[in-house]
């Protein structure tokens, strides 16, 4: 039983946080939030700004209390316990690099408080400094480093203090978009070398799905699913997570009937669709979603074995090698398709050309409709 | 800009320094002036009313000088320096306690509480004067060093809450989580992190503080005791017999000595930066 409940490092129960807005209400930021992070693993934090991903963060560092709900590290709660008795280290969005400090200061820092033996304490800024890269720049003053090099060195005075969690709010957002790409590889590999559990906090849904072991899909304060990066894009839990994380098209309807493990589908539109799911009876309410990449786009529209829809294309745009097909059902909602490696014109596919867009009910997905 | 308003502009500019700097320039002139019976007049170069100031030998005689104790002079001085030192000192601290837990905690009527604290800036110094002496005398204290310290206390306190609120403002609270998340208890932080950053703040308020005591004469003079005498009280007492050239010297002397305060802050400032 002991090990069951070790294996995860964090465990929020029921956490809710509300604030007063300045017009006299009341928002929740968090609304009964459970979530576990396990040990050394990498844990993406995603939603929308304003969901409440932040202030989660900051609850578990210590610096918003909340209403209800506890946080357990190893099974012991840290309701009471100040940020600086908890052993997290954040890396903050504006970095908060000390300004007066030089940079072997600013990563010393945590290990001044400590006041751990100087050689020792040396020793560690020095080996932080060369783990991400800044060795030789230990006497610089931050503001005279760039963006990239400031965030390295907000890494390095966290992760020198080897926290049991390693909290990081928004950590590529001021960075350019190159910069960016390669410091999400490097914060997984840095995430796998030092053995931490990272707790990172993004709005960007492709930073989420490169980096993480898991994902936590936040909105409206509330968790609304966790899973690894393939479950949350191939099995979203809901049409919030199925529009957030990637490109889909989503159509609610009912399940008008059962075939086997096969349901048919009618939308709110009339149209029928296929899938292949257990989870729901005859009559109940569904969100159905397919990937644009799901979609084969057939223009001579023969009258294949496979489902398909009829369509008229409405614009068509080039994205890099691949082609991007707008276009609209019969009831007038909106459908995306994507053709693959395509680079030439297809024949017959242009504005207004109608098609037929097939797709496999195995591999398209079932939502529970949102009350 | 045509070259015509350009010709204006720096007459105009010309004309605002000049009446600045006239009345300064002026006074350092008759400083040096020996004419003992017209100081408006030149008549040639002298350093007679520095030296009758220090009670030096001068060729000055008895009915042509006000300081006829140097010793009154230097302790005029001494009460002003303990004065300055001390009131500047104690408002700092508390100017910057209260801008610190007025910018941390939100608390009721923390509006009310800022207006309160600003208060004492606007209020007129005769109306204060007043207030303090009336508060003095009826609480049983004794008029002296104490109670101008006191009352300085209550208005600069003012100047430097203002002073380090601004510079509060403008600092990063995310340091200050920082520093609580990389270990640093409440004081620690404050030594290490909050305090080094508001420091430009911190000493500007004192030296102003400073200053503003050093020189403060409607205030002090309701609330000084017969030996308790302040500079600024002393000249003032200097004037009611008739202006005389000692008087430059020793407004010169003080004109230099706050400005070697002023540059001593601002270089310690630049030093930081």
């Amino acid at each position: 039983m002991s090990d069951q409940t070790h294996a995860n490092l964090l465990e929020i129960g029921a956490a809710v946080r509300t604030f007063r807005t300045p017009e006299g209400g009341i928002v929740a930021a968090l609304d009964e939030v459970g979530l576990a992070v396990r040990a050394n693993e990498f844990l993406t934090l995603l939603g929308p700004s304003g969901c409440g991903k932040t202030t989660l963060l900051r609850a578990i560092a210590g610096f918003e209390d909340l209403d209800r709900g506890d946080i357990r590290l190893d099974g012991v709660s840290l309701a009471g316990v100040p940020a600086y008795r908890r052993p997290f280290n954040t890396v903050f969005q504006s970095y908060a690099l000390f300004p007066h400090l030089n940079v072997a200061d600013n990563v010393g820092y945590g290990l001044d408080v400590k006041q751990l033996a100087r050689h020792e304490r040396d020793a560690r800024v020095a080996a932080a400094l060369t783990l991400v890269g800044l060795e030789g720049y230990g006497r610089r003053k931050p503001k005279q480093l760039s963006g990239g090099q400031q965030q390295r060195v907000a890494l390095a005075r966290a992760l020198v203090n080897r926290p049991r969690l390693l909290l990081l709010d928004e950590p590529l957002s001021a960075l350019d978009r190159n910069l960016r790409q390669a410091m999400q590889i490097e914060l997984k590999n840095l995430q796998h070398e030092v053995g931490i559990s990272f707790l990172v906090v993004t709005h960007d849904q492709e930073e989420a799905l490169v980096m993480s072991d898991r994902i936590a899909v936040m909105n409206g304060g509330r968790i609304q699913q966790v899973g690894t990066p393939g479950e949350v894009y191939d099995t979203p839990a809901n049409r919030f997570v199925a529009g957030f994380i990637g490109v889909s098209n989503v159509y609610a309807g009912t399940i008008d009937r059962r075939d086997g493990s096969l349901c048919i589908v009618r939308t709110d539109g009339g149209i029928e669709l296929w899938a292949r799911s257990a989870a729901f009876a005859a009559g109940a309410r569904v969100d159905f979603m397919i990937r644009p990449e799901q979609i084969r786009v057939d223009v001579a529209r023969t009258a294949a074995q496979a489902p398909g829809l009829e369509a008229t294309v409405e614009r068509l745009v080039f994205v890099g090698a691949d082609l991007q097909v707008h276009a609209r059902l019969a009831d007038g909602s909106p459908v995306q398709a994507l053709v693959r490696h395509r680079r030439t014109p297809v024949e017959g596919l242009a504005p207004g050309s109608a098609v037929r867009l097939e797709y496999d009910p195995e591999v398209v997905h079932l939502m529970a409709a949102q009350p | 800009m045509s070259r015509r308003s350009g010709r204006v502009l720096d007459a105009y500019g010309a004309a605002f320094l000049l009446l600045l700097y006239a009345p300064i320039a002026l006074i350092l002139v008759y400083s040096f002036n020996s004419n003992v019976v017209n100081m408006m007049a030149w008549e040639g170069f002298t350093l007679d009313w520095y030296r009758s100031i220090f009670g030096l030998t001068t060729r000055l005689s008895e009915s042509q000088i006000y300081v006829h104790s140097t010793e009154a002079l230097l302790a005029a001085v001494r009460h002003s320096a303990i004065v300055a030192l001390c009131a500047s000192m104690l408002s700092t601290a508390i100017g910057t306690a209260t801008a610190l837990g007025l910018a941390r905690h939100d608390f009721r009527l923390k509006r009310v509480y800022q207006g309160l604290l600003v208060l004492p800036m606007v209020m007129p110094d005769i109306v204060l004067g007043i207030a303090l002496l009336i508060f003095f005398v009826g609480a049983g204290f004794k008029l002296g060093l104490t109670t101008i310290v006191v009352g300085h206390c209550v208005f600069l306190s003012s100047y430097v809450f203002v002073i380090v609120s601004a510079r509060l403002a403008g600092m990063n609270t995310e340091l200050e989580e920082a520093s609580a998340d990389l270990g640093a208890g409440p004081w620690t932080t404050f030594r290490r992190v909050t305090l080094p950053q508001i420091m430009p703040g911190v000493v500007g308020g004192a030296l102003l503080a400073f200053i503003i005591s050093l020189d403060d004469l409607v205030i002090t003079y309701f609330i000084a005791g017969v030996d308790s005498t302040t500079l600024p009280l002393f000249i003032y007492g200097m004037l009611r017999r008739g202006i005389k050239p000692e008087i430059n010297a020793i407004a010169i002397l003080l004109l230099v000595f706050s400005f070697v305060v002023a540059a001593t802050g601002l270089w310690l400032r630049s030093r930081r930066q």
